[in-house]
């Protein structure tokens, strides 16, 4: 069998021209060499698609509608608290379609009675509601039986945590994965748009505990917050409790790029 | 070009290497996409659209990759000429896929806010400062902006229009557009990695492009060095060597004090000079043959009769030629550049000159 791969010059009399046919030389090399870069290039791809990183355990249950009966609270971003089975309050956050909070749609609402449809996103305890499209969505519970009492319990002192500032929507499960530098754009983007920012903390056992964030007068943290998304930072804030979400208030001065 | 010129083997060359560049594409995505919907499942699933948007920005540069590693390649090895032919075209598909890659991450990670996709595209990060938070997407808009001068103005008309010196640098943004590419990967995607996998395979990739272009450029430095002729009559005429050291049909190429090529061709018996640069882009003619009495450019076929360094009819190129005399049984060229199209007298070989 002849040499696939004769030294260079092959056959130097040989000239591959385009519109010519390709010499027989030529025609025995590409034989080889384009299987093997077509190899090449399937094997980089098969290497590369297993760089993806495990996005974490959102879920957004987009495809089933589902109505919460709870009491309203509208500070520092809408949430509704509800009772589950075994009596305990839950906390679930509110926002619109896209990447918009329901501030406004939630504003006159506060402490009021409300039955709320949409969608449910959840990530290892943590939940957020999207609301239906239009007015509707939300709405004063006339029945009333459904008032749910989630008042703050503060904690004493201060607390010093690590970690990193996201979206909630998409950290919860909206996108896939949800945090990190790549996502940086959109976190601010939907951060702009009203969507309540937490602290993600990575925990040694793997698990991530969520904290929303507020500013220190219990309302919406601020834009300086706009710049810090998706990066390492420690932030160090008074804890309280809302059902059980946790929730970090937080001044500018008190917040840091690692 | 050539008077053998027929347009269907033209397009039957290039079908068959526009298939196989597709297929190359094809290949890439759905090994990608399909791997990357088994590598996480369930509720640790990724995201089809960001399994897209990822499949889309490392298919283009890794086509990238293929289109700067083929002109090193063919310069160390002429058999990787067919692969140079057309890359034109690979060039075009690789700033389709990126483009797709933009739009895609421009509808799905700036799309349904508060802000035009545009504006937060431009806009979602000002730290420039910091190598943690500095904006990645802009170094890849910048590398899509040049990916589509390019792409656009790959055609010969556009050739023709910018004169031959500005496309050539406009294609040397290449460079540029690989750098900023780098930079887009480096700042963004591979700062979420903790394992070193995808670091390694971009080391991998910048490793073999920097080493086939040192490798291909040392060897251009060696072939000038080497034929560093001896020089007499003030620098106005160099020796080339006896005529049969240059191969029949084929050139041996010289580089001028001034670093120009010239390419000394032996065709029959008769010796001629031109320069080594063609006319579409600079390809190296001193490493193409005499075929059809026309010297034959490596790169795309492009041919001039030695005797003028005018295209056949009905093509209208010129390139420099040289004047050539055979004195003492030693091949000597001119230094001195004819204007393009200028006739020589090619230097006859004397009989009893044979080796
Ligand atoms: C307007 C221009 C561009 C923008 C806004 C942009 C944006 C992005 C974004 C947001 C990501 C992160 C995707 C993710 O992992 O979620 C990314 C990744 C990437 N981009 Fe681009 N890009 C642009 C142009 C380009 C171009 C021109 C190329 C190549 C020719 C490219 C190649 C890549 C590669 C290879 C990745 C890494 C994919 C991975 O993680 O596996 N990008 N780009
Ligand atoms: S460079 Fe294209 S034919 Fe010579």
């Amino acid at each position: 069998m002849p040499d696939p791969f004769p030294p260079d010059p092959p056959n130097p009399d040989e000239l591959y021209v385009g519109y010519l046919p390709v010499p027989a030389g030529h025609r025995r090399f590409l034989r080889h060499i384009v299987p093997a870069a077509l190899a090449i290039i399937a094997g980089t791809a098969i290497i590369w698609s297993h760089t993806h990183a495990d996005p974490g355990s959102g879920r957004w249950h987009n495809s089933s509608k589902v109505k919460l009966r709870g009491t309203l609270y509208a500070h520092p971003y809408p949430m509704i608290a509800t009772t589950d089975h075994r009596g305990k309050t839950q906390m679930t956050l509110l926002v619109e379609s896209g990447k918009r909070g329901a501030a406004e749609h939630a504003a006159l609402l506060d402490r009021h009675a409300v039955v709320a449809a949409g969608t449910l996103l959840e990530r290892d305890g943590p939940r957020m509601l999207e609301l239906s499209e239009g007015a509707s969505s939300i709405s004063p519970d006339s029945s009333n039986s459904t008032a749910v009492d989630a008042e703050l319990r503060a904690s004493d002192g201060q607390v010093t945590l690590r970690g990193e500032i996201v979206d909630s929507k998409c950290f919860l499960g909206a996108m896939k994965p949800g945090n990190g530098k790549t996502h940086k754009a959109c976190a601010t983007l939907c951060i702009r748009g009203g969507i309540p920012p937490a602290l993600a903390v990575q925990e040694d056992n793997g698990g991530v505990t969520f904290y929303l964030l507020a500013a220190p007068d219990g309302g919406p943290v601020g834009e300086w917050i706009e710049p810090m998304v998706a990066d390492s930072v420690e932030l160090t804030g008074r804890l309280e409790q809302r059902g059980d979400l946790s929730i970090l208030r937080i001044a500018p001065e008190n917040a840091h790029r690692l | 070009m050539s008077v053998g010129y027929t347009a269907i083997q033209w397009s039957r060359h290039k079908r068959v290497y526009d298939g196989i560049a597709a297929s190359a594409a094809a290949i890439w995505m759905a090994a990608f996409l399909l791997l990357g919907k088994a590598r996480w499942t369930g509720s640790h699933a990724v995201s089809d659209e960001i399994l897209l948007i990822r499949a889309t920005g490392s298919c283009a540069i890794a086509l990238l990759h293929v289109i700067l590693v083929i002109g090193p390649l063919a310069r160390l090895n002429r058999r990787f000429l067919p692969l140079l032919y057309n890359r034109r075209h690979l060039g075009v598909m690789t700033f389709l896929i990126a483009l797709l890659h933009a739009i895609l991450v421009t509808g799905y990670y700036h799309g349904f806010g508060v802000l035009n996709p545009l504006l937060s595209l431009l806009s979602s990060s000002t730290n420039f400062a910091s190598l943690r938070s500095f904006p990645f997407e802009l170094p890849g808009l910048l590398a899509l902006i040049i990916l589509f001068l390019m792409a656009a103005t790959s055609h010969d008309f556009w050739l023709r229009n910018l004169s031959a010196t500005t496309w050539k640098r406009l294609h040397m943004l290449v460079y540029a557009a690989y750098g900023l590419l780098i930079a887009h990967v480096g700042l963004g995607a591979l700062q979420n990695e903790t394992a070193p996998l995808a670091p390694s395979l971009m080391f991998a990739g910048v490793l073999t492009v920097s080493t086939l272009h040192l490798l291909a450029g040392t060897g251009e430095v060696v072939k000038d060095r080497g034929s560093a002729p001896i020089v007499n009559d003030n620098d106005s005429w160099i020796d080339v060597g006896a005529p049969h050291d240059i191969p029949l049909n084929r050139a041996r190429t010289v580089c001028a004090s001034g670093g120009e090529r010239i390419a000394i061709f032996r065709h029959e018996n008769t010796i001629s000079a031109v320069t080594n640069v063609c006319a579409h882009q600079g390809g190296p003619l001193g490493e193409g043959n005499i075929i059809d009495g026309c010297i034959t450019c490596p790169w795309h076929g492009w041919q001039y009769r030695a005797s003028d360094g005018c295209s056949p009819p009905p093509f209208t190129e010129k390139i420099a030629t040289y004047q050539v005399r055979i004195i003492a049984g030693r091949v000597q060229v001119s230094t001195k550049a004819l204007p393009p199209g200028t006739a020589v007298e090619p230097a006859r070989i004397p009989e009893h000159a044979d080796a």
